[in-house]
């Protein structure tokens, strides 16, 4: 029988991926916003930032995911003031994580990935509609396109891989997806997180 | 004849003719007159103590606190009301424990205080209530390394180096400017200070039955009181 969490995953249709390479995160996602069988835009943003080196892929009901995008923002903008410096990354997943719990009647249907570097080095968290929140030590998917994605990351991560090397592997297996996943497509969207912040960038194919 | 200023101390949302709201200044006044407390920064860590006295032979001194845990990474010593200054204790234990939960890490010594002093400050404006008379010395270890704030009936907050508050603290902080120095280990050097401090503005033979000392390290960040033998050990 398939678990509740099972279900979300599959009902975004979507692929995300996150690797941890040396100095950096790497998110990728493709571009395809689907409604039912119409491909809804092929350009659609997935991956958002939240603070200067902080960012999330989201995946699932894209008005649940921009909203709660939304919200933590805010909240991690004020909170930045507050303390005079920015939140961590782990401070942003778990404030998400809360959000999506105290929701959890009503849930919103959302999987995220945060990643992102901070004083202690780059993290990746991957987070479901209810609220629970996994650290992820190398490299994480969600989405109808992760288990193809997965192949290729499965395959070809290495530990202390470069921010280059990273960026070619999220790409080769963002485009896997793209190919064998009816509900991925469109381009490549890349951010690499570093000490020097956030990057987003769309890749040509 | 009734003086011109004492229309404007009835109530504290009223400012004075020169701009000053008495019954804040009074409140301070409350804080002057509490016991001393003294904190003092280190390279590794920060100390706070505080003067006990019984007000009367009988009391059981061992049972009496001065100086509060908040959290595991945070203490804070009090001069003026004590009732007053449970309730912002209080409030502070659940603020860390907010902060704790939504963004699962300690909170810091600075965002704290700053909320101790959001609401001290609101009981300086809104009607019916008074401010509260009593200041904290709040001691603290996070990210940014230790760290010593005080706070005043009023909300205004400063940190500092080494600083004292209640009885005889203006001679207290004149002490600790000749006698501080920023490389001071925290261990024995700036608890030896602390309790020099406290002798020398309130007695000279002040021995570790009348007074309290903790201390919170950079490297275990746990706010822990010393044990009377861990005083004296100083004290020698």
């Amino acid at each position: 029988m398939m678990e509740q969490s099972d279900k979300h995953r599959l009902m975004s249709h979507t692929t995300t991926v996150a690797v941890r390479v040396n100095g950096g995160i790497i998110l990728g996602t493709e571009s395809q916003a689907t409604m039912g069988y119409l491909v809804a835009s092929d350009t659609a943003p997935k991956i958002l930032q939240i603070t200067d080196h902080t960012a999330m892929t989201i995946s699932g009901s894209v008005a649940d995911a921009q909203q709660l995008v939304n919200s933590v923002r805010a909240i991690a903008q004020l909170e930045a003031l507050e303390k005079g410096r920015e939140l961590s990354v782990k401070a942003i997943s778990r404030l998400t994580s809360s959000i999506l719990f105290r929701n959890r009647m009503f849930p919103l249907i959302a999987m995220l990935i945060v990643g992102g570097v901070d004083d202690e080095g780059g993290h990746i968290y991957m987070l479901d509609p209810l609220g629970s929140m996994l650290e992820e030590e190398e490299f994480t998917a969600t989405g109808s396109g992760s288990v193809v994605a997965y192949g290729v990351l499965e395959d070809e991560y290495r530990k202390d891989m470069s921010i280059d090397e990273g960026k070619q592997l999220v790409m080769r297996s963002v485009n896997a997806a793209r190919k064998r996943d009816i509900a991925s497509g469109g381009s490549i969207q890349i951010a690499v997180a570093d000490s020097k912040g956030v990057e987003i960038s769309r890749e040509s194919i | 004849m009734m003086e011109r200023s004492l229309a404007y101390d009835r109530a504290i949302t009223i400012f004075s003719p020169e701009g000053r709201l008495y019954q804040v200044e009074y409140a301070l006044e409350a804080v002057r007159r509490g016991k001393t407390a003294i904190g003092i920064k280190a390279a590794n860590g920060a100390v706070i103590g505080v003067h006990k006295e019984a007000t009367s032979p009988l009391m059981d001194l061992d049972q009496i606190q001065k100086i509060y845990v908040v959290d595991k990474h945070i203490g804070c010593a009090i001069a003026g009301l004590h009732a007053d200054a449970r309730v912002l204790v209080d409030f502070s234990r659940v603020q860390s424990q907010i902060n704790l939960i939504t963004y699962g890490e300690p909170i810091d010594v600075e965002v704290l205080t700053k909320k101790v002093c959001d609401l001290k400050q609101n009981y300086t404006q809104v009607g019916g209530i008074r401010p509260f008379g009593v200041s904290l010395l709040i001691a603290g270890v996070d990210s940014q390394g230790p760290q010593i704030f005080t706070t005043d009936p009023s909300g205004s907050y400063w940190s500092w180096r080494a600083t004292a508050i209640g009885y005889n603290s203006e001679a207290a902080r004149e002490y600790l400017a000749k006698n501080y120095k920023p490389t001071m280990k925290l261990m024995p050097a700036a608890v030896k200070l602390c309790i020099d401090t406290l002798r020398q503005v309130v007695e000279e033979k002040l021995d570790e039955e009348a007074m309290e000392i903790s201390i919170v390290d950079t490297d275990k960040r746990e706010f822990t009181q010393l044990t009377k033998e861990e005083i004296r050990s100083v004290l020698v």
